[in-house]
Parts: C-alpha cells; sequence; structure tokens
C-alpha cells in the first residue's frame, strides 16, 4: 500500500511508535534526534558603522 | 537612405544635443546583458554600430543626450541606471565556476553575471553605512584535490575552520554569509533553467549565485556546498571542466556528510525509510545519500542501480520534501537595520546612484523570501 510512498512509513513509525510496544519509538528516533533544522545556526553579523561614508568621501 | 548614411545624419543630429558626461559604461554593460541583449541587437535598436557600444561599454566614447535616452528606452531601464556608477565590480567570465558550463548559453551566463555584479554594487553602497562580515574563508592545502581521500580531508579542514560542530551543517548559506560570502538567489524572471549555481572568487567578495528553481531544501544546501567547494579549491583553476565539477559535487558530499559520521546513519541495503530518516538529518537528498552510501562502499552494486532506477521513477522533487530553499539574510538585515535609523531604500539607492528598483531587486534577491505570518 505504502510502496511508493515509504516516507510514509517512517512518519507513522516517528509518530505511533511501533506496533505492540506502546510509548515505543522507532530505532530512527536516535537519528532523528540531532537534525540540521533542530541546530542553531548563528546569523552574519551586521552593525552599524560608527560613521557612515558618504558620497562626498 | 542607406544604413550607414542614416545612422551619419541620425549621430549628426545627436552630437547638436551635447553627451552625457556622467553615462556608465559599466551600467550599460549590465543593463544590456541582464536584458539578454548581444551588442548587435542594441546596435541596430538605437542606430548605431556595434563598435560604438562596445566603446560605450568601455567608457571611451561618451554618448549624446538622445543616445542616451534612446538606449535607456531599449534596454527597459530608468534613465539613472545609465548614470554615474560609482563603484563598479566587473566579474571575468573566465572566473565564474558555472555548473553546466558547455550547456549554459554565454548570454545565460552572462546575465547572471551581470546581475551579480549589480549586486556587488548595492552591496558596496550598503557597506558604507553598516559593516558586514569580513571575508574570512580558510586557505586549503589542495595539493590533493586529485583524490577523493584529499578531498575528504579538505572538507574536514572546511568544517573546523568555519566552526561547524560535528554532525549535520544547520544552514549552509548562512554559514557562507558568516565568513563574508555574498550570497543572491536570481529572480525567476531572469533565470534560464540550465543555469544551475555559481561562485566566484574574482570580485572583491566571494559571490554565490543561486537558482531560485531547485525549490528544495536539500539540493539548495547541496548546491551551497558545492559553490564552497569551488570557492576553497578552485580560486586557482580554470572553471568548467568535468574534473572540477566532480571534485566541488564530492567536497559537497564530504562537507555535508563526513564518513565517519554519517556512516552509521546509512543502511547497508536498500531501506527507504532509514535513508528518509538520514536525509531529514544531514539536510541531504536521497539521491546524494544513496550516491554517498554507495562511494563509501555501503550499498552494493545490485542494491544501488535498484536505487537510482525508483529514485529516477520518482523524479524530482523526490518524495520528503524538506521545506522551501535556504535563503541568504545579509543584505535584508542590513537593510532593515538601516531603517531604523532612518535610512531607507531611497537613500541607498541615492547613495549607489542606482534607481530604487533596481536596489529593491538586488534586496529581495538576497533576502529571505518566505512569507512571514506576523501573529502580533
Amino acid at each position: 500500500m505504502l510502496g511508493d510512498q515509504p516516507w510514509l512509513v517512517v512518519e507513522n513509525l516517528w509518530w505511533h511508535g511501533v506496533d505492540g510496544m506502546p510509548g515505543a519509538r522507532s530505532e530512527y528516533d536516535v537519528l532523528a534526534s540531532d537534525t540540521f533544522s533542530d541546530r542553531e545556526a548563528p546569523s552574519p553579523l551586521v552593525s552599524l558603522k560608527a560613521r557612515p561614508r558618504t558620497a562626498e568621501q | 537612405m542607406s544604413p550607414p548614411r542614416e545612422r551619419a545624419a541620425a549621430a549628426r543630429r545627436r552630437r547638436a544635443q551635447g553627451t552625457v558626461d556622467t553615462f556608465s559604461g559599466a551600467r550599460l554593460g549590465i543593463a544590456r546583458r541582464i536584458a539578454r541583449l548581444p551588442r548587435t541587437e542594441l546596435a541596430a535598436r538605437v542606430g548605431i554600430s556595434p563598435a560604438a557600444i562596445t566603446q560605450l561599454e568601455r567608457d571611451q566614447i561618451r554618448p549624446t543626450t538622445a543616445l542616451a535616452a534612446e538606449l535607456t528606452l531599449a534596454l527597459g531601464v530608468p534613465s539613472e541606471f545609465l548614470l554615474r556608477s560609482v563603484s563598479p565590480h566587473p566579474i571575468p567570465a573566465s572566473s565564474a565556476h558555472f555548473r553546466s558550463l558547455r550547456s549554459t548559453p554565454a548570454m545565460s551566463r552572462d546575465q547572471a553575471l551581470a546581475f551579480a555584479e549589480l549586486g556587488l554594487e548595492v552591496l558596496t553602497a550598503v557597506e558604507d553605512f553598516v559593516d558586514l562580515p569580513r571575508v574570512a574563508l580558510p586557505v586549503l592545502d589542495v595539493s590533493r584535490r586529485d583524490t577523493p581521500e584529499g578531498l575528504a580531508q579538505a572538507a574536514r579542514q572546511a568544517r573546523d575552520a568555519l566552526g561547524v560542530a560535528d554532525g549535520p551543517v544547520p544552514h549552509v548559506v548562512r554559514l557562507l554569509e558568516t565568513h563574508g560570502v555574498f550570497v543572491v538567489t536570481l529572480p525567476d524572471e531572469l533565470t534560464d533553467r540550465r543555469v544551475d549555481a555559481f561562485s566566484t572568487a574574482a570580485a572583491r567578495r566571494p559571490v554565490v549565485l543561486l537558482s531560485p528553481l531547485k525549490d528544495d531544501k536539500a539540493r539548495s544546501r547541496f548546491d551551497s556546498a558545492h559553490e564552497l567547494g569551488h570557492l576553497l579549491l578552485h580560486y586557482d583553476a580554470e572553471p568548467g571542466s568535468k574534473v572540477i565539477e566532480n571534485q566541488a559535487h564530492t567536497f559537497a558530499a564530504a562537507f555535508l556528510t563526513p564518513a565517519d559520521e554519517v556512516a552509521d546513519d546509512l543502511p547497508r541495503r536498500l531501506d527507504w525509510p532509514a535513508f528518509h530518516h538520514a536525509k531529514r538529518r544531514w539536510g541531504v537528498s536521497l539521491k546524494a545519500l544513496v550516491y554517498r552510501a554507495h562511494s563509501l562502499k555501503l550499498l552494493n552494486e545490485s542494491a544501488y542501480r535498484r536505487a537510482n532506477v525508483r529514485l529516477a521513477e520518482w523524479g524530482n522533487p523526490e518524495p520528503g520534501p524538506l521545506g522551501p530553499p535556504e535563503s541568504p539574510s545579509l543584505l535584508g538585515t542590513a537593510i532593515a537595520m538601516l531603517g531604523e535609523i532612518g535610512v531607507t531604500i531611497h537613500d541607498v539607492a541615492e547613495h549607489a546612484s542606482l534607481p530604487v528598483e533596481s536596489v529593491q531587486d538586488i534586496v529581495d534577491a538576497a533576502t529571505d523570501r518566505r512569507p512571514h505570518i506576523d501573529l502580533a
């Protein structure tokens, strides 16, 4: 049924745990615990110049 | 009258009106290339010779008021666009690493380069008001870039030097920007499908230009890492060869998914849920992960072939989208900061001697374009 959409299997495991093990999570929980999108990405630092340069300069 | 006589008569009429001394040849070149007009075509539209267009672009001659107006009209730009470029930043075409150099028409490459040049002009004007991250890309040992081991080592050095902790890279574009790279996304209306992404280290700041057509986070992250590979590995290499492209590709894979870290997450058989989880964790496409598993000899030949058949059936976008592509934010942040102290985009445009629309185009291209919902 999910042959063309294998990721749905993963979603089911992810949200509902493994059959027969209430509250249990899939073996992939460990993998997904540190995803790229969970990590903090520093933003580029931008600050105002103390003395802006004018067109004449 | 024959065309040469017509041209001579038109030239006499124009001369009687005086010349535009503040005319910028660099801007003419940018506008012409963004409009995808060959010199011959523009020359025909305004009734002068292609050689005269070249001379104008090189600032060897000045146009008359009437010719400047005709050029403006032919190129569809506001008249002030062609006046006084404060700080032109020509990017030599020979320095730009285009992914599909041979299959990308020269005109499309030129258009993308011209847009990047315009972007650098805006950035320079903004830098007169704000301090942006200084360029701080590491100098890598590239002596072994012709081997997978050497490239893996270079990627590891790059991660360390750029301050990437073990594990997935959170945001590749932001990482580039924090180290002084100017990242812009080509506007949809200027995008030729064959222009993938490009980078150059030959400008006053390294530039990475991304395609808006890859509307997928995993692919855009890989593109950015690929361009980072060019910036770090190929500053001295002639762009375009398959060897160089393969090196950047291998670098990107090693940078985003270091072998010793990703190996535990990659399956030893064709296990799509496992690949899917690796995709979510590392922010890399299934296709790239399957390739990685195979190149690390975790996936055998037969499973690799079957995986590719499946991937081809799915096509693009592949299953399990990770969301919209990563967007640059540097210029948008700077403009917002200036807005808070009363410096508007009009002020920046005036400072850059550019039309407001042109500055806005660049700011949009270098800013997170996802819609924001304000719940306050």
